[in-house]
């Protein structure tokens, strides 16, 4: 076969793939379910350089390796930085009404944790699994105002964590607030945790923590069960010698805790009877604790479905003072226009109202989506909507009287999701929705930097407030 | 208008030519047009080719082509030396200085992490991994241009380097005469459809066709349209859709998904890794023979294998041939150990002390190398076997090593080579002792799962017991037939014990893919731990978390993918024959009608790239 043939039959696979390019509709053809879709030329000619659609990336691998100093460093910083901070940082905490004092019962509370132990809930979709994100938060609460363990856990973990390893002799029904319609509890009182797993068959637990390293989280000196007996006593036994019965008559939310004097790192509870437990609360008698609540698929519409009593008690006894909710990520990709957004967002809004009826001392602080990748003809690129969606979060759950953080913005806005997925080491998967475990510990770092941000800004107004306080009496005198 | 020329002409990190996008097919429609018109003049031929070829490299790797230049003047200054010297020795020193030259670039730019990890660690020093090469650009330049904190890996350079050390090891033995022309020898190295991603051609194979005039037949033209159509429905449906929607997910974090959910992902991967290095392969195939120019099969159905040893023969043949001739052989072979064989074995030891840091791997491996090697030495009878055995485990590792230095390179490496050698100890057993030996195996292994049960003897006693329950059956068969019952060996029962032998390596080969998938080729810390990693929480899950309820439900969730799986797998299987006879089908269809197939694949395939992503399902296991 002539070579000038072959150049011919390739000119012309060329020229009819053209001629479709020019000729097919751009919005594609439906055939049914499906869309067939085509280039236009001008998609073909395009460049795409691979770039950021803003190019105004806020996390840089530098930040990376400056975080811990800048956190460190952090005390240093005098009050104008944190008017900046809050007007300016790509990790900022909105407040309402720009009122910075919002979280102030929060960081009262936290100054005064060596005497009265205080808590943080963090609820969250699949992003916050494994303890990723929260175990940044907690370490950098633990260590500057004291606390240890990690919170409140499953009682049968089914998800592996970071921070913390279980084994369980048997697993049990569980029964979960989100997910299929399936995993559903007719009488809906799920706890704190959103499940509850169904004790029938006497069932042993061993938790120890996953590290020897000598962090915070490795180690605890109270031990919580959280129980609601059904027709049957729970009995609760320990390998530490710790017996509980939850007599049946006791129909109701029921917490047992054993205290030791010097801490530990592991536990094994064995549980017996019939009835709901709840989950189990590491911690410490003082100090800081804060809760790691992965709700996975879960778009945060569903705590209003719950039974309130449980979440009351619970908020109320462990003295909740800040419940993070972090969600939206698995509705983006339904949130095609300005009717699904809005239709989202009031759920939401009634989320929050829920909470804060539960938790009436806690501050609410709602994080939103990151940035996502979607498939648009062959090109990966951000959910358009994003943006809006992120601005109409922001105003909504400020409306509501409780705070925002960003996440999307944190990242470095739209397009910035392609770069994290590009960077070595990538800070999120290839599918462009999750991180990766750097790029969990790098949010976590964020926040963690934004809250005590808002704190030492707390620190720096009181004792402005102080002095001028003192001044005023010197002035009386 | 501007924009896209610019963007075919000039070099740009994020874009580099490949084949599955359309700026390769605009740039190879322009090269074919220009090449019609060279293809009557030899020299001018091979001298354009080369010139396109770099143009290809510089597009992929950049200034990384200067590099492919000093390699390709190097070797062909050094064979001229090897065949001009009669003088054994003097031959043998040329040669060694053209395989070190050779390997000292592909242990800079492949190995340089690791040899700086080594050094800090044995001497407690800080150094850091500097790129000399962007420090010399630099310094010409009087500019901070290139980036020096970090070593890039050119593209292809395991290929190539292989290719030009095969020429060379060639001339020394005589196998080939020296190339006269270095333009031609240059084409031979640089031809761009194989320069990134193989096959490894040799020399003798490929230079006798660069002195011949272009040839294509009309079936042989139909033949390369098939094979870089069949090359692009591989990669992008069988691969890049199914690595999107599912694969990468799990991998990239396995404890979100179950038990199910990660076999699944590690059969899929399998197809995946094959569908995605072969699609290319064959689509290099295909541009080449267009071309006139024949490169060798480098994939055989090697999931058709019936046991490790022929898996390897059919997977990536071309290198494999070529550890074969160029370190299996001079290790000794199947007949003897070398001086070789002793010096790999301290030097395999030495890499697994500096990759665990632990002096117990040192010792475990030397000592297993030794007793082996003091073995063969005293029991005349076994000892081709015993040496061959070993060089075909230190082939393997090597091998592995090739791919990365990191631990889970070399555990795959080492799991191939036991896979090997289990299997050749096996063949020699009858099934009486097969049946005993898996019955102990079994019983200790219940004994490790009820005494201290993990995910990964969970798994190892569920692969024993169902490769026991089987060999049992054959063993009770194999009585049978021995027996005065009229029951024999027939077409069935062989066919059947294939299908099981097929299935029992490919899941083999699946699980020692746990090990291949890392992000890092070149920090080996990183690649160690992300791939420890990833194969730790796979087997936890895989060993663990199984929910048989939502299996019916994953599946149907994941239809899509399972069954282009299912596809890609049946089609992998069909008969070879049947194979054969559908694509002499495809070369006898007349030229409109296979543009307009072409046309219509094309559409096809776009359909995959556009398509959206799979919803993520999350399933409570």
């Amino acid at each position: 076969m002539k070579s000038y043939k072959i150049s011919i039959f390739i000119f012309a696979v060329i020229g009819v793939l053209a001629c479709i390019c020019a000729v097919f509709p751009e919005e594609g053809i439906t055939v049914g379910t499906t869309t067939l879709n085509f280039p236009s030329i001008n998609d073909v000619l395009t460049v795409d350089s691979g770039r950021t659609e803003t190019g105004d990336i806020a996390v840089n691998q530098i930040e990376l390796d400056s975080i811990q100093k800048e956190l460190d460093s952090i005390h240093q910083i005098e009050i104008a930085p944190y008017i900046t901070f809050f007007e300016q940082a790509p990790n900022k905490i909105y407040f309402p009404n720009n009122d910075f004092t919002l979280f102030d019962p929060l960081y009262a509370a936290l100054e005064d944790a060596r005497h009265t132990p205080v808590r943080i809930v963090h609820y969250g979709d699949s992003q916050i699994e494994e303890d990723r994100i929260t175990k940044e938060l907690r370490y950098k609460l633990q260590t500057t105002f004291g606390g240890s363990g990690v919170g409140l856990l499953p009682y049968i973990q089914n998800i592996t964590s970071l921070t913390t390893r279980q084994i369980s002799s048997n697993l049990l029904t569980r029964k979960m607030a989100y997910g299929p319609q399936s995993y559903r509890s007719a009488d809906h009182i799920y706890g704190p945790l959103m499940r509850m797993d169904i004790l029938s068959t006497p069932t042993s637990t061993s938790i120890s923590a996953k590290s020897t390293e000598n962090r915070p989280e490795n180690h605890f000196t109270k031990v919580t069960i959280l129980t609601r007996p059904l027709n049957k006593t729970i009995t609760i036994k320990t390998n530490h010698n710790d017996t509980a019965t939850i007599n049946q008559s006791q129909k109701q939310y029921n917490t047992s805790s054993f205290i030791y004097t010097d801490s530990i790192s592991q536990i094994t509870i064995n549980a017996s009877g019939y009835g709901y437990i709840y989950g189990v609360m590491l911690d410490d008698t003082i100090g800081v604790s804060v809760d790691n609540v992965p709700m996975r698929g879960c778009s945060g519409t569903v705590f209003s479905h719950t039974d309130p009593t449980t979440m009351r008690a619970y908020f109320e006894q462990t003295n909740t003072k800040l419940i993070i909710m972090q969600f939206t990520g698995n509705s983006v990709p339904y949130l095609s226009g300005e009717k699904s957004i809005t239709a989202y967002i009031n759920k939401i809004r009634t989320q929050i109202r829920f909470m804060q009826k539960q938790a009436p001392d806690a501050a609410i602080l709602f994080i939103g989506p990151s940035d996502m990748l979607q498939n648009k003809d062959g090109v990966k690129s951000s959910y358009p909507l994003l943006p809006k969606i992120d601005r109409a979060m922001q105003k909504a759950v400020n409306e509501e009287n409780a705070a925002y953080w960003s996440i999307f913005e944190t990242m470095g806005g739209k397009g910035s999701m392609k770069q994290w997925t590009e960077m070595t080491p990538a800070l999120a998967g290839k599918d462009g929705i999750h991180f990766t475990r750097l790029g969990a510990q790098l949010i976590g770092e964020k926040l963690t930097d934004a809250i005590m941000k808002g704190y030492l800004y707390y620190t720096v107004r009181n004792d402005y407030y102080q002095t001028m306080a003192e001044k005023e009496l010197n002035l009386c005198q | 208008m501007l924009d896209f020329l610019k963007h075919i002409f000039a070099f740009d990190p994020n874009s580099p030519l490949l084949f599955t996008q359309f700026y390769f097919w605009a740039f190879f429609a322009i090269v074919y047009a220009l090449f019609s018109i060279f293809q009557s003049k030899k020299l001018l031929r091979n001298s354009y080719l080369l010139f396109v070829s770099l143009f290809f490299y510089y597009k992929t790797s950049g200034l990384a082509v200067l590099i492919l230049l000093f390699i390709t003047l190097s070797d062909f200054i050094i064979a001229k030396q090897i065949a001009r010297n009669s003088v054994d020795w003097k031959r043998k020193i040329w040669l060694i200085l053209s395989v070190t030259i050779d390997l000292g670039l592909l242990a800079y730019f492949k190995y340089a992490y690791f040899f700086t990890n080594l050094i800090n660690d044995l001497f407690s020093t800080q150094f850091q991994v500097v790129d000399i090469f962007s420090m010399i650009g630099n310094e010409l330049t009087q500019s901070n241009r290139f980036n020096v904190d970090a070593i890039v890996l050119p593209v292809g350079i395991s290929f190539y380097i292989f290719q030009v050390i095969s020429y060379t090891a060639d001339v020394y033995h005589r196998r080939i005469e020296p190339v006269k022309n270095i333009l031609d020898f240059g084409f031979y190295v640089s031809f761009f459809p194989q320069l990134v991603a193989g096959p490894i051609v040799r020399a003798s194979e490929f230079i006798p066709q660069i002195y011949k005039p272009f040839h294509l037949s009309r079936r042989q033209f139909g033949l390369a349209v098939f094979w870089i159509l069949n090359g692009l429905i591989k990669k992008i449906i069988l691969s890049d859709y199914i690595a999107v929607n599912f694969i990468d997910r799990v991998f990239d974090n396995p404890l979100l998904y179950s038990g199910f959910e990660n076999t699944m992902a590690l059969i899929a991967y399998s197809m995946q890794v094959y569908a995605d290095f072969s699609g290319y392969t064959d689509i290099a195939i295909g541009v080449a023979m267009t071309m006139g120019f024949y490169l060798p099969q480098n994939f055989d159905s090697p999931y058709k294998a019936k046991n490790p040893q022929e898996f390897w023969r059919r997977w990536h043949m071309s290198l494999s041939r070529w550890l074969k001739t160029y370190l299996y052989i001079p290790l000794g072979g199947n007949r003897n150990a070398s001086f070789g064989t002793y010096f790999w074995i301290v030097t395999i030891s030495a890499i697994a002390l500096i990759l665990s840091k632990s002096w117990w791997a040192f010792g475990i491996t030397i000592s297993i190398g030794l007793v082996v090697t003091i073995v063969g030495y005293y029991v005349p009878e076994r000892r081709k076997k015993i040496y061959a055995n070993l060089n075909s485990f230190i082939t393997m590792l090597l091998g592995g090593l090739w791919h990365g230095a990191s631990w889970n390179f070399m555990i795959w490496g080492g799991l191939n080579g036991i896979g090997m050698i289990i299997n050749k100890l096996w063949r020699d057993m009858n099934w009486n002792f097969r049946s005993i030996s898996l019955l102990i195996i079994s019983i200790i292994l219940l004994y490790i799962k009820l005494t201290n049960p993990t995910p990964i003897i969970n798994l190892a006693f569920w692969w024993v017991i169902v490769i026991t329950a089987t060999t049992l059956i054959r063993t009770g068969f194999d009585k049978l037939c021995k027996s005065n019952l009229p029951i024999k060996d027939s077409t069935f029962t062989n066919r059947l014990s294939d299908i099981w032998a097929v299935t029992q390596t490919f899941i083999f080969i699946s699980f020692t893919r746990l090990f291949f998938r890392s992000s890092s080729n070149l920090d080996p810390a990183t690649a160690n731990q992300e791939a420890w990693e990833t194969a730790t929480n796979m087997i936890n899950q895989i060993g663990t978390k199984w929910n048989i309820a939502i299996i019916p439900e994953i599946c149907w969730e994941y239809r899509n993918i399972f069954l282009l799986v299912i596809i890609g797998l049946i089609i992998h299987w069909l008969p070879t024959n049947f194979k054969r006879r559908y694509r002499i089908a495809f070369t006898r269809i007349p030229l409109p009608i296979m543009a307009l197939i072409v046309c219509i694949v094309v559409f096809f395939i776009y359909q995959f790239i556009t398509a959206d992503l799979q919803p993520f399902i999350y399933f409570q296991f």
